[in-house]
């Protein structure tokens, strides 16, 4: 279906429904109705009410009487209170212009209260966290499933029985053989299993705790300097 | 950039400011517009239409006024036309006045 807009420095004032998306770059006064997608450009306005999904490129700012029926995604979202809003919001940074998923209404009805979410709200949320929230697995960013795929290990290798019953001499994932001690079978797979990410200096103890990391970089940074000089 | 209200967009209010606009849905209210008008074939206005050039390829009830007004040969229109230039092409069907002449009377 064709996409609408309407474009900088036309102003619409009345209603509009109907389907089919609509980009708003100019200015929109009064109720949208749309089976689409509504999404405001930068310098788009749109005031009234707006049933529908909604995306907003910059900033979507709900004044006190503005009513959004409809999921919301915005790069940062304002909202006036006494503004009403029903729908899940999506604060986007990086991946803006992703089409929600639209329709359902997930949260409860509440009319009042002040929302509001400078730019520093996006960056402080971790990616991964991000990604469960907007519950969309592809948007899972990039060094998420790269963590994952690291922290587990392949399934043929691994021993399914309970650790106490292996023998003693059998490989952990990864580890060299005379590497596996009772401490090393005692701690839990999946810090064995990370170990490429910790750099640790001694290989032949696996299992130990990390202090003895901190003294060996020290050690290793000061016979560097010691050898510069 | 130039607008479009698609085919299936049901608009009602009133239209105005300066750029282009193509209509291709259904509109009901005033167009003012500083630039061109066109008002496709699928397209249906129920009310004055003034621009700076109007194209009508689609339907028009209402008076239409613009510098330069075209009825491309399926439009209809039911209503006064004044343009400065006016351009129709064969087939257009047109129920009204025509006046050439400075539209910028009612501007």
């Amino acid at each position: 279906m064709k996409t609408s807009v309407l474009p900088q420095g036309v102003t619409l004032e009345g209603e509009l429904r109907g389907s089919g998306d609509l980009i708003v770059r100019g200015a929109l006064i009064g109720n949208v109705d749309l089976d689409g997608m509504l999404t405001i450009d930068a310098g788009g306005v749109v005031r009234g009410e707006v049933e529908g999904p909604v995306t907003v490129l910059e900033l979507l700012r709900l004044e006190a009487s503005a009513r959004v029926l409809g999921d919301v995604q915005a790069d940062r979202v304002s909202a006036a209170s006494g503004s009403v809003l029903r729908g899940r919001v999506r604060m986007t940074g990086a991946d803006r212009l992703r089409r929600t998923v639209g329709g359902t209404l997930t949260a409860p009805f509440t009319s009042s209260g002040t929302l509001e979410a400078p730019r520093e709200v996006h960056a402080a949320i971790p990616a991964a966290r991000l990604s469960t929230l907007t519950g969309s697995p592809e948007q899972v960013s990039a060094p998420g499933p790269g963590v994952r795929e690291r922290m587990t290990e392949p399934p043929d290798a691994r021993d399914r029985r309970p650790i106490r019953e292996r023998p003693t001499d059998t490989p952990m994932l990864g580890m060299p053989r005379q590497a596996v001690t009772s401490r090393a079978l005692s701690a839990p797979i999946p810090a064995t299993a990370a170990a490429p990410n910790v750099v640790a200096p001694v290989a032949s103890k696996p299992g130990g705790p990390p202090p003895p990391v901190v003294p060996r970089l020290g050690r290793v940074r000061s016979q560097r300097r010691d050898g510069s000089t | 950039m130039s607008g479009i209200l698609g085919g299936s967009l049901v608009v009602r209010g009133s239209i105005r400011g300066k750029g282009d606009l193509s209509i291709e849905g259904t509109f009901e209210g005033e167009i003012a517009l500083d630039g061109t008008l066109t008002i496709a074939g699928s397209g249906s206005v129920t009310g004055p239409v003034r621009a700076t050039d109007v194209e009508v390829q689609g339907e028009v009830d209402g008076h239409v006024a613009g510098q330069s007004v075209t009825l491309r040969s399926n439009a209809r229109v039911h209503g006064d036309v004044r343009a400065l230039s006016l351009t129709i092409d064969d087939g257009a069907a047109l129920d009204g006045l025509i006046e050439m002449g400075d539209p910028g009377g009612d501007r």
